[in-house]
């Protein structure tokens, strides 16, 4: 082992963490430092894997089992075969369901990405007041879910919300009741998504934008390139790799996210803004069929598989 | 001239943008000591007779006097127990692993990584199934250790990361000094790492404070219950009594902020080192 560490190929060092090189060559690891941490590391290893095992793994072999089977909360499970799944690709809600998660998780995702790249570049470029602004923009990020979605769903009732008092205030007319009609129950709920979720994108992105060298900026200043198209030109194509992994992650988190829509809406007014998450919890927790509602979740994670699986080659393919 | 009128609209922009931030916060503060006749009445006003009864009626909300304490004592219980729990057992692990071959580091990350991406509605009824087993529901420490478990990959790589690029010299001298290797973790390593331990903490303290996917489904019984919970029945209850609904937002919402505000450092370098993990 300690031999192995003791000579570092370039190669190895380098594509463990984008360029973090794990021992530079002049300083190699002494023989005493590592033969000893090596045990240490099975040890210290043993537990996040028993942990993670127990704790991940084995509810996911669980929940496929329970997929397969009927169960209402006591006793021995009961196999039905497919039947679960059948059910689901009959179902109407569950269509529904599924199309709307859809459309939550990728509208939220991309208003994230869109406005938070705004931010970024806005802030990148100094304009006044940007210090305060990167602590207070990730505020929302930072409040409980549940007290500001109660907020949220609170200011958006007719005539008593703030954003109809609002939107009154402004001669816009105050009896808007968005969360009391299906037709537009999820636009409140997509907005709220957005406004919880930009503060973290902005930080992250950011991060990507201040690791554009000056020089670059400088020389395209130097061509007569104006604000926007060093933003276009440069920032963009040189950040998108972080956008796409961002975009990925932000809809993996969305169509996972129970608590903004479950505080605003209980997924309702009659199950119209019932995501997959919310779905399949009232139907475990509610009606007590925990077969249906474990085929839900099996069937939310293997679309999950497939976007991450797309999102992370894109990201790659970027990157080179 | 074009560039001065981009300017103003990124001003404009950035400016609108942190008002609509703030809104909420501003607004739970202002309502949660208005009387709930001039919620209604004048929402905006910001010369109002306040009415601090609004803290006792969220505090004396629920099925007993009180309960809102309980809640934060539960929320409390949960967040220790999940910081202890993720941090005792990714710390150790995640600065040990260095000092694995590059490859077998490399294969530890990415089997905790795919850790991080599992979806939690995978797993809230199989831990029903297994909580109500052996008789743990409704116990908030308990639950605790499943936030800390799905907080161990996070944290893992966090801190492998900050670990890997830890300065060697300052081991090596500690290894010359005669120190045994697990005193160089403890007396060298450990005290130079607590910027990034804080860091990495906080972003599982504000997840495990916030979420309620999982306690919702663990801690069904409302003296067991964590605040993110407890507050959905309380908000339902008190349509009425929207003042103190406000004053319970507040109570919960606020701690954390300013929690933030005094460690937001540690945040946003925590995000930035590669926060995307989570």
């Amino acid at each position: 082992m300690s031999v192995k560490n003791e000579s570092p190929s370039k190669e190895v060092s380098t594509s463990i963490t984008q360029g973090r090189t794990l021992f530079s060559p002049k300083k190699k690891a002494r023989i005493g430092l590592n033969a000893i941490n090596v045990r240490s590391a099975r040890i210290t290893l043993i537990p996040v894997f028993v942990l993670l095992f127990v704790f991940l793994a084995l509810p996911m072999i669980n929940s496929i089992q329970l997929s397969v089977s009927r169960w209402g909360g006591l006793g021995p499970l009961e196999p039905v075969g497919f039947d679960n799944y059948k059910f689901l690709f009959s179902d109407a809600q569950m269509r529904y369901s599924s199309r709307i998660t859809i459309f939550y998780a990728f509208s939220v995702a991309f208003l994230v990405v869109a406005i938070a790249t705004l931010l970024a570049a806005a802030v990148s470029a100094n304009v006044r007041g940007h210090k305060a602004m990167k602590i207070i923009w990730f505020f929302p990020g930072i409040a409980p879910p549940t007290a500001v979605a109660i907020f949220w769903s609170s200011s958006f009732q007719p005539e008593s919300g703030v954003v109809n008092v609002i939107l009154g205030k402004l001669g816009l007319g105050n009896a808007y009741a968005w969360l009391a009609s299906s037709d537009t129950a999820l636009y409140p709920v997509i907005f709220v998504g957005v406004w919880s979720a930009v503060g973290f994108a902005f930080l992250v992105i950011l991060g990507a934008v201040e690791q554009i060298p000056v020089s670059l900026r400088e020389a395209a200043v130097v061509d007569g390139a104006n604000v926007r198209q060093q933003f276009t030109k440069i920032t963009l194509p040189l950040i998108r790799p972080i956008l796409m992994t961002i975009f990925t992650l932000q809809i993996i988190w969305t169509f996972n996210g129970f608590t903004v829509v479950w505080a605003m809406t209980n997924g309702g007014p009659s199950d119209s803004t019932s995501i997959l998450p919310i779905l399949a919890y009232k139907e475990a927790f509610r009606y007590g069929r925990f077969g249906t509602a474990a085929a839900m979740a099996v069937v939310t994670g293997i679309f999950l598989m497939i976007v991450g699986t797309i999102g992370i080659r894109l990201s790659r393919s970027e990157q080179q | 001239m074009k560039a001065l009128v981009a300017k103003f609209f990124a001003q404009l922009g950035v400016w609108g943008w942190t008002v609509l931030v703030l809104i909420p916060f501003f607004f739970i503060m202002l309502f949660a000591t208005k009387d709930t006749s001039d919620i209604y009445g004048k929402p905006l006003a910001l010369i109002f007779k306040p009415n601090w009864g609004n803290f006792s009626g969220a505090w004396n909300a629920g099925p007993d006097e009180g309960t809102i304490g309980v809640w934060f004592i539960n929320t409390g219980l949960l967040v220790t127990t999940a910081l202890i729990v993720s941090l005792v057992v990714a710390v150790p692990a995640a600065y040990f692993t260095i000092f694995l071959s590059l490859k077998q580091n490399r294969a530890v990350m990415i089997t905790v990584l795919s850790g991080t991406v599992v979806p939690t509605i995978l797993l809230v009824i199989p831990y029903f199934k297994a909580y109500n087993q052996f008789g743990l529901l409704n116990k908030p420490i308990v639950t605790g250790v499943a936030y800390g478990v799905l907080a161990i990959p996070t944290t893992f790589l966090l801190m492998n990361r900050f670990f890997l690029d830890f300065p060697r010299e300052v081991l090596e001298a500690g290894l010359l000094d005669g120190l045994s290797n697990s005193k160089i973790f403890r007396k060298l390593v450990l005290p130079l790492s607590v910027g990034q331990i804080v860091s990495v903490g906080i972003l599982t303290l504000i997840w495990a404070w916030g979420d309620s996917q999982i306690a919702i489904v663990l801690l069904q019984s409302q003296s067991a219950q964590p605040i993110s919970v407890g507050m959905l029945s309380f908000a339902a209850d008190f349509t009425t009594n929207l003042g103190a609904t406000f004053a319970g937002l507040s109570m919960a919402a606020i701690p954390p902020v300013i929690l933030y505000i005094i460690l937001s450092k540690y945040v946003t370098k925590g995000i930035a080192l590669g926060g995307i993990t989570k």
